[in-house]
Order: C-alpha cells, then structure tokens, then sequence
C-alpha cells in the first residue's frame, strides 16, 4: 500500500463522519437542553455510552448483531450485511458512533449557555420549538458549535477502538489512518511509511486545534 | 378579557426564600395597572399567565378559552397562547435586525399578512428608520418600544408589559402609553401592566389592582384606590398620604365625636366606630390637607399639634417640612428664621380628612 491512501481514506471518512455526527450530537443536545421527558435520563445515559464502553467492545456487539444468528442477522440475508460490515461504511459507523456523543455534550453546553430569555421570547412569540431551534440556539451558539465542529473533526479521525473488531476483514479496503499506523507497526520494512502517517496524524490533530482555538467560544466549550 | 385564579407556592431555593402567589386578576379590554414593588410577584404572574411557569392550583381563562385548569389537567404550551409579553429585560434576538425579529415573529400568519403587519408596526411605532438596524444599535429606549412592537406584530388576545423602565423621561412614558392605550381601544385588547409607578396608573390605566407579597390587596380605579386606600399596607405602597399614629383617648358615640392624642397633643376627631378608648390606630390624611404653620410663642394653640422641624427642603413653587415625628407637609411659603432646624410648628389636621386604618 503506498503511503498516501491511508491519508486520504482517512480525510474522506473523518469528513463524512463529522456531516453525519454533528447534526445528529446537535440533535440530541437540543433534546437534551430543552425537553422533559420520561426515562430522559436513561436516554441520556444511552447517548453517552460510547463514551464510556471500550472501543472493541462496542464494534464486537456490532458485529455480533449483523452475523446470521444475531438481531440484524436478517440483513445479511438481503446482503446488506457483508457489504457493509467490511467496507469503509464501517469505518464511518464507527466514527459517527464514537463522536457524536462527544458532540452530543458538548453542544448541551453550548446550548445551556444561551440565555433562558431568548428561548421564552420565541415561546411567547408562538414559534414552536423546533424553529426555536433553528432561528435562537443554532445562531446564538455559532461559535462555540463550530469549534466543537472542528474538534469532532478530529475525533472522527482518530477513531479506532470500534474499527479495530472489524480491522482484519478490512484488508485494506477501508485503511483509515490508525488502521494503516496498526498494521504498519507489525509488519517489517514500513518503519518510514509508520512515522509519516505518525507525523501526519498528529500534524493534522494539531492543525484542527489550532483552527478551533481561533474560533472565538472555544475557551468556554472546554 | 382574562380571568386568572391562580395559586402557586414556590418552595425556598438557594438564591430565593419560599413564595406564595394567590391571586384573581380579572382584566377587561382596556389598560389594567398592576401596581406593586420588586419582589410582589408581577413578573411571576406573567410567567403564570403565559405558561412559562405552570401554577400549583386554579384556573386560566382567555376570553372564555380555557389555557389553564389544573382540576381538569388543562395546560395550553406557551406557544399556543397567543398571549404578547413584553419582558422587563431587553432581549430581541441580536443576530437579526429589527425588522427581521419583526418578520419572525410575524411568522405565524400567514405570509402577505405578516409582511403587511410587519411594515403597518413599523409605521405606527415610527420604527422606519430603525428597521434595518441591529439590536446592539439601537438606544435602550427603541429597543424597548422594538419590543413592544415585536409582541403587537402578530395580533395577540392579550398583552402583558412588565414594567416601563424608571430611567424614561415623562414624556416619553406619557407617549408610550397613549400608545398602548390606543392600541387597546382598537383591538379590545386586555393589556396589563406592571408598574411600580404610580403616574402610570393616572396617566393610561382604567383599573388598578395594588400586589405585595403575592396578593392583590386592593383593586379599584386608581383614583379610587388613592382616595380611599383600604388598608395601611396599601397606603405605604402609594405613599401617597400621612400617615400618622394616634391614640383614641374620648370616644363620645352619641355625638360622634372623639379624642385623639396625636404626637403628644390632645386634638378633635370624628367618631371611627369599631374602636375603644385607648386604641391605637393610624391616620391616613391627604397631605394637602394639613395646615402647617410656625409656632409664634412656646403655648400651643388647643387643636393644634406641635411638632419639631427637622429639616426644610426649598422646592420650585413650594417648601417642604420634614418633621421629627415622622410628618412631612408642603407650605407655600416661610421665612427663613422660620425654617431652622429644631424651630417649633403646629399642625392642624381638619377632622373630615382624618381616616382610620
């Protein structure tokens, strides 16, 4: 494999990963920050799972749920299940999966620091809530959600842990950036090709930040 | 024509003792004044009103529409009220200009008639040139009538404004309501406003309703109320009266006539049945129905209440005397040996402006 693809399956994934994950964190967030519902709390706790359970352990339930024997077991059938599975689908599932929770609690700050009085002013104006959502916490919150934006970026792409499980099936069909790092380590001779895709990951790490640190809000979303 | 019997007890939190609201506030088409100072209760109301806060107990009706009923689990969101609440704080949306937080809110009619409502709003305001501004552009005083013009823009049932600013100069006020008034007379809007100035009241209001601790102690027209205040508490809140300690020491039903020792001096009063020899009551006169005037030896005429002068502010077209004993009267004149401290005048109280509370 030359040195190159790694980088940009990675750019390419990340990129997608980020589209999917942000408005679906956003989502989620706002639910969070402004409804009450019953259960919210265990739904809030399922959100932030990921977060808590290992990598592996999350893309081994995945994979288990998709064999022929599991819950999903039927989608193989349909040959949805191979496909996807071992192809970079997977790699941005798991992305997605592994970073929207992150945007997810973040935003709920984000939006928790708007002032309350804005959200009644819509209310009593007659704007029904989801377009509270769209004319009040979406622009009201601009700059810290897009630092928040920018670091899901670079989560996305640093995303391992699930993609480890399906990794060896992957063959280099979907060779993210960690994946290539992973197997390069073991095989002999890529010492060179190791520490570019090292140095290039942590460049690109460093860059983002930087980004988002330019973004005015990013001191009050950490 | 709203009709809200509402309670709601909030229990003590960090930043707030436990409070009680129970109230029925009845308000026609026409400008209701909700007089009352910080921490009555009149912003909670209208969160009550609105439904950004739900209440423990009672019953919300809108023109015979029920929004709230807590027997019958009746709760109406605050997004279908159609209730206007101009907020104390100024909060239009500061990423959109002026007229955009019109159109927003204009947006729940339809489109050619809130594009239309949006610029008759403006005109009527005289918010024209202010349109394309921002929030953060705008004076205090135009953000404030921005708001009220935000809340009118979409035809409410009712309006709530809570408070026209203290900082405003008189004619300024004097415009806005007139405005308001207007506004309410077109549309039989109920519009009711909080205020914890009582020249508001005078000026716009046909009914005022005075709040303390959560309930309304008196409610009447404001002239009514100022006239005849139906409790101490409402009389401090108008400030508007003495008030001023007695002692009934002579009550003589027959020819209803009484006694009073006011300040030390024993003076005539009329007769305030339901009372004995030997209470204590307070007296709420009209201060322009005092007669204050310098004491020319040491007696002291009989009827007359002597008093010490602690303090004589020089006003425009008059002199005010602040009294030792709590009393303060306006004379038209005075010599300046006079108006010494210490220097000794008599008060002389009309018994038919004396009333008991």
């Amino acid at each position: 494999m030359d040195a190159w693809t790694p980088i940009w399956t990675t750019l390419r994934v990340g990129l997608a990963a980020t589209l999917i994950a942000v408005p679906l964190g956003l989502v989620f967030a706002w639910l969070a920050a402004h409804w009450r519902f019953r259960f919210q709390r265990l739904v809030e706790a399922l959100i932030l799972l990921p977060l808590l359970i290992p990598g592996p352990v999350f893309g081994y339930c995945i994979l288990m749920a998709f064999t022929t024997t599991g819950p999903f077991g039927f989608a193989t059938r349909y040959g949805i299940g191979s496909p996807v599975l071992f192809s970079e689908t997977v790699a941005v599932l798991a992305a997605v999966i592994y970073t929207a929770p992150f945007v997810a609690l973040l935003a709920t700050r984000a939006f928790r620091d708007i002032q309350p009085a804005y959200f009644k002013l819509v209310a009593v104006l007659g704007i029904a809530e989801w377009r509270a959502f769209w004319h009040v916490a979406l622009p009201l919150a601009s700059k810290p959600l897009t630092a928040i934006a920018v670091v899901a970026l670079a989560r996305a792409i640093g995303e391992f842990g699930i993609l480890l499980v399906f990794a060896p099936s992957l063959a280099g069909r979907a060779a993210t950036l960690p994946w290539a790092l992973f197997y390069g380590i073991y095989s002999p001779g890529d010492v060179s090709k190791a520490l570019l895709w090292f140095a290039a990951s942590t460049t690109l790490a460093l860059l983002l930040l930087a980004i988002a640190a330019r973004i005015r809000g990013m001191g009050r979303m950490l | 024509m709203i009709d809200a019997r509402i309670t709601c007890a909030l229990s003590a939190s960090v930043s707030a003792p436990a409070f009680s609201l129970d109230v029925h506030l009845q308000a026609a088409p026409g400008i209701t004044a909700i007089f009352g100072p910080e921490g009555a209760g009149k912003t909670l109301l209208f969160e009550l009103i609105t439904g950004l806060r739900q209440p423990t107990q009672g019953r919300i009706l809108l023109n015979d529409e029920i929004l709230f009923d807590a027997g019958a689990g009746v709760n109406l969101p605050t997004t279908r009220r159609s209730i206007g609440y101009v907020f104390e704080t100024n909060c239009l949306l500061p990423h959109l200009s002026l007229k955009e937080n019109l159109r927003l809110a204009a947006s729940v009619l339809p489109a050619r008639e809130g594009a239309r409502r949006v610029v008759e709003i403006l005109e009527r305001f005289d918010l024209m040139d202010l349109a394309p501004r921002s929030p953060a552009q705008l004076s205090a005083v135009e953000h404030r009538v921005g708001m009220l013009a935000q809340s009118l823009v979409r035809n409410p049932r009712a309006l709530l404004v809570d408070a026209i600013p203290f900082g405003w100069e008189q004619n300024l006020r004097t415009r806005l309501l007139s405005v308001l008034r207007e506004f309410a007379l077109e549309a039989r809007l109920p519009v009711v406003l909080a205020t914890r100035d009582l020249n508001d009241c005078f000026e716009a209001a046909s009914a005022m309703l005075v709040m303390q601790h959560g309930k309304f102690l008196q409610s009447g027209s404001p002239a009514e109320i100022c006239r005849k205040p139906v409790s101490l508490a409402v009389a401090e809140l108008l400030g508007q009266d003495l008030l001023i300690p007695a002692e009934i020491t002579f009550l003589d039903p027959q020819n209803k006539r009484s006694r009073l020792l006011i300040f030390g001096a024993e003076v005539p009063g009329p007769y305030f049945s339901g009372r004995f020899k030997g209470s204590r009551m307070t007296l709420c006169v009209a201060p322009s129905a005092v007669l204050a005037s310098p004491l020319p030896g040491e007696s002291v005429l009989p009827g007359r209440i002597p008093v010490t002068l602690h303090r004589a502010v020089l006003r425009p077209h008059d002199i005010r005397l602040h009294f030792a004993e709590g009393a303060t009267v306006d004379v038209p004149a005075a010599e300046p040996s006079e108006l010494q401290p210490g220097r000794r005048w008599h008060l002389e109280i009309p018994e038919s402006s004396m009333r008991a509370l």
